[in-house]
């Protein structure tokens, strides 16, 4: 309402200037239009043109109107009142709200700012750090390759160590197993051996083994029967 | 367990006996005549083992045995009450008993002798005198033959075993050849 006075201030002294113009005859103050009853159409129009009607409500177009009415624009003054009262019923309406609204509008934006203004720094802060690191990438990955390096050597030492014992030990396995084969081949040789000439023995012996042979072992065994002690004794 | 100490029993009331008649010998000898066609003919077991024939039937068939047999009165009397008693199915396991309880009796021992081929009389006199002398009592040679020995003989007295066969002598042979 406080800002809205000063435009009705203003406005009402010169609605109360303009009235008596919509009174009488009108004229314009600056040229010679003037619109009178008597004016014709076209001065009529070009008076009304520069002229304002503030509050007379006699500005309706018709061919029953008067000529000095027939071209009035409709009353300012009562213009500009409705739009004081729009604006009073708008500002008690809708002024709080939208107030609230263009504060809390106001912080978020401010906040929003705010956050983007840390944001801002912490990257221009991390844009600084690695400018750094940048400047110092060549000595880091010089210092890293040679760390690599001396690792990779000492680990190529170590495998080196690593392959020469595993050889040694498998070497010895080797060995050890060339031996225990060669001993498993020929015990199993050697009974083979004794088996064929075990059973060739057997085989000749069943063949070639006569009466008087058979009596000769019988006899024998007798004979160590006799004796102290008997051969092949077992309970 | 109880088969063998029931042949046992038999056996002994049976020696018992002889001895008391004096006639352990004969009646070892005969009883083993019996149990050996007892052994021998399956039909004649089953038949005096089966109760489906009638007791007096089966009394019959001892009664025949001992007559063709020529057994004496008191070994068809033990025949007959061993029949009675159903223990007939034990006949092999009294004579083993028997003839067990007998050579103790007479101190005689049994010696099992198997060789390859039939033994030389005069190595079997040897052998047996030889026996008699390490055991100190009388010898009777049960002989067997078996090929699977080779050549040489085989004794067996209760456990003990005297091995001279040439099986024996090669398998110990082979023993040693592949302990070496």
């Amino acid at each position: 309402v406080r800002r809205l006075a000063p435009l009705l201030f203003v406005a009402l002294p010169l609605a109360a200037r303009a009235e008596p113009e919509a009174e009488g005859p009108h004229e314009t103050g600056v040229e010679s239009a003037v619109c009178t009853a008597s004016a014709n159409d076209e001065e009529c129009r070009e008076y009304w043109e520069h002229t304002i009607n503030w509050w007379s409500w006699d500005y309706k177009v018709s061919p029953a109107q008067d000529r000095e009415h027939r071209h009035m624009p409709p009353p300012f003054g009562f213009a500009l009142i409705n739009f004081a009262v729009f604006a009073m019923i708008m500002y008690r309406l809708a002024a709080q709200p939208l107030i609230t609204y263009v504060r809390t509008r106001h912080i978020t934006i401010k906040g929003d700012l705010e956050e983007a203004a840390e944001l801002k720094a912490e990257a221009q802060a991390r844009l600084t750090e690695y400018e750094q690191r940048i400047a110092g990438l060549d000595q880091e990955v010089a210092e890293l390759i040679a760390q690599v390096r001396a690792e990779a050597e000492a680990e190529k030492a170590r495998l080196i160590e690593q392959a020469a014992e595993q050889a040694k030990r498998l070497a010895a396995d080797a060995k050890a197993q060339i031996a225990s084969e060669l001993e498993r081949t020929r015990a199993a040789l050697r009974r083979e051996a004794v088996e064929a000439a075990l059973a060739t023995a057997e085989s000749v012996l069943r063949e070639k083994l006569s009466t008087d042979d058979q009596k000769r072992l019988a006899e024998r065994f007798v004979v160590e029967m006799e004796g102290s002690k008997a051969a092949g004794a077992r309970s | 367990v109880i088969v063998g100490s029931i042949a046992r029993r038999y056996a002994k009331a049976l020696l018992e006996i002889g001895v008391a008649d004096k006639s352990t010998e004969a009646l070892a000898k005969e009883l083993e005549r019996v149990g050996e066609l007892y052994v021998k003919s399956r039909e004649l077991a089953l038949t005096l083992e089966n109760p489906i024939f009638p007791l007096e039937k089966r009394r019959g068939v001892v009664e025949e045995i001992a007559r063709r047999l020529g057994l004496s009165r008191i070994l068809r009397n033990f025949l007959l009450l061993v029949l009675d008693r159903g223990r007939i199915g034990s006949l092999p396991g009294i004579v083993r008993e028997f003839r067990a309880l007998a050579d103790q009796q007479a101190g005689r021992i049994r010696v099992q002798v198997t060789c390859a081929r039939p033994l030389d009389p005069g190595v079997e006199l040897r052998l047996k005198s030889a026996l008699e002398k390490r055991s100190g009592k009388q010898v009777v040679l049960e002989k067997h033959e078996d090929a699977s020995l080779i050549g040489g003989i085989v004794t067996q007295v209760g456990d003990l075993v005297y091995d001279g066969s040439v099986r024996t002598q090669l398998a110990v042979l082979k023993h040693e050849l592949l302990s070496e």
